[in-house]
């Protein structure tokens, strides 16, 4: 395990300005990612076109412009494709502990004992700048539209006018980049075992459960008031948990609903769950992403200061790599809620069930 | 290198700071001087170059996320660590400031928490007649949000 997450460790770069040499993206190479998302990341050779069937909308959102995204964003992104960055971003190598729902378990490719990897990052300093961008012309917008802010950070405009559909179709680019983001970094996961462990493919067989958006704005149909209504529905925090049957439920999961991923603190567990009917109506097909934070930043690091965090999960059986120590302070177990009691709390209120519980044996930090 | 004087503000998720300062001027530099030492260990930074940065805005909220986002950019996007801040000129929507600092060396500085924005959620920048602390003269306060 050491090994395997040392070389991890070195091969998926994490922390400030980190990024592998042999990763250099041309102009057209990062248009066509802003574009085509985890496909263009396949098409370049780094992922597998297996994948896509089980990637939110293919790793493609439609619609998206890469015109929009400005200079100071593409600067800023552009060296940070296949990297994790750092806060609550992780690369995490876990064994299957409990199965819940064997049907689905079987469908998702889970089973007792299997190692299992989650990958959490998202679109880096290139989202963070296409929104740093567009909130100066949300200001302006909001007092064009009178609309009156509680708060300057909610500024916004109304979604079919111009302001909207530019900022909706420079989120969808950002998106994709994040979709090529996750599937470089499985593409360095499988390199890893390859190269560096000597597994070679046809024995790790790594292959993609499901990638799915936590943050992210999409047109969508569902019922309201017993009426079929178009719908902008905005998924923060949340992560889109779609029934079985449902046409985007990927066709092998198709029995059994959508996979949704709900990671955990570093020293517990992380869930992985099945979208339901009754999400589908009740929360239009929403669930929620993670376990949630217990303890603010700066709590979790004054009360978690010296202590040993590496040592004390290494006695656990976790092994631990980060960039940096303030990250771990600040990520500690106890700053989180505790994920079995979200999860059971998310299955009894219907919005998914549990299918299979993961523990983590290695994780890597930003 | 001295170590900025702020108050770190419990939020959930994001980091908030507090900064207290006799003038305007010496509030932006303060925030920027916080800014950084949230990001990295200011004491392994060596002012040795200067970048000028200039920033205009609607109003000193908007100045303080305009001006400290340009800070944030060189960081995140030019890669330059930066550790003293001279701000030469400003009014309620003008700055202009030299930074000081020196190319980001992963060998010897020593990074610290990765900052995705400065937000302006709940940002403040007043005048505090008062005084900092209730000490006797005017004094500025800034609180800032950065989404982490």
């Amino acid at each position: 395990m050491k090994e395997l997450v040392d070389a991890l460790f070195r091969n998926v770069p994490t922390g400030v300005g980190a990024h592998r040499r042999d990763l250099r993206l041309s102009a057209p190479e990062l248009r066509k990612i802003l574009m085509e998302g985890a496909r263009a990341a396949v098409s370049s050779g780094r992922g597998e076109a297996a994948d896509l069937d089980h990637i939110e909308e293919g790793g493609t959102i439609p619609g998206a412009d890469p015109d929009l995204v400005s200079e100071r964003a593409v600067e800023r992104g552009r060296p940070q494709l296949g990297t994790l960055g750092s806060g609550n971003h992780f690369l995490e190598v876990d064994r299957v502990d409990e199965i819940f729902h064997e049907e689905a378990a079987r469908a998702f490719g889970l089973a007792m004992g299997q190692v299992a990897f989650v990958i959490h990052t998202g679109s880096r300093g290139l989202g963070y700048q296409v929104c740093d961008d567009f909130l100066q012309g949300m200001l302006r917008a909001a007092a064009k539209y009178g609309i009156d802010l509680p708060d300057r950070q909610l500024c916004c405009a109304p979604i079919r006018s111009e302001e909207g559909k530019r900022y909706l179709a420079a989120m969808a680019a950002a998106a994709n980049f994040a979709f090529a983001n996750r599937q470089v970094i499985a593409h360095y996961l499988r390199e890893t075992l390859a190269k560096d462990l000597g597994i070679p493919p046809r024995e790790h067989r790594v292959s993609t459960v499901y990638d799915v958006c936590h943050n992210i704005a999409k047109m969508e149909s569902h019922e309201v008031d017993g009426r079929q209504r178009r719908l902008c529905v905005h998924r923060k925090g949340a992560t889109r948990a779609f029934p079985p049957g449902h046409p985007q439920t990927p066709s092998a999961y198709r029995a059994v609903g959508q996979p949704v991923l709900i990671p955990g603190d570093m020293g517990r567990y992380s869930y992985v769950l099945a979208g339901t009917a009754k999400a589908y109506r009740e929360t239009w097909g929403s669930s929620c992403h993670g376990a949630g934070r217990r303890l603010s930043r700066a709590e979790a690091k004054r009360t978690s200061r010296g202590r040993p965090i590496v040592r004390e999960l290494e006695d656990r059986g976790i092994i631990v790599r980060s960039a940096g120590m303030a990250t771990l302070l600040e990520e500690v177990p106890e700053a989180y809620k505790d994920v079995s009691e979200v999860v059971e709390v998310v299955e009894r209120a219907g919005i998914s069930r549990k299918v299979a519980r993961l523990v983590p044996m290695g994780v890597i930090k930003g | 290198m001295t170590i900025p004087e702020y108050e770190l503000i419990d939020h959930t998720g994001d980091v908030g700071i507090i900064v207290r300062a006799g003038s305007l001027a010496a509030l932006y530099e303060k925030a920027a001087a916080a800014m950084f030492d949230i990001i990295l260990d200011l004491e392994t930074v060596r002012p040795e170059r200067p970048y000028e940065v200039g920033v205009e805005a609607l109003d000193r909220e908007d100045l303080m996320v305009r001006w400290l986002s340009e800070l944030l950019f060189l960081y995140e996007a030019r890669r330059v660590a930066l550790s003293r801040f001279d701000v030469r000129e400003v009014s309620d929507s003008r700055l202009a400031a030299k930074a000081w600092g020196e190319p980001f060396d992963p060998g010897r500085h020593i990074a610290r928490t990765e900052l995705k924005a400065v937000t302006y959620h709940e940002m403040l920048v007043s005048e505090d007649r008062s005084g900092p602390g209730g000490m006797e003269g005017a004094g500025w306060t800034a609180r800032i949000i950065f989404d982490v």
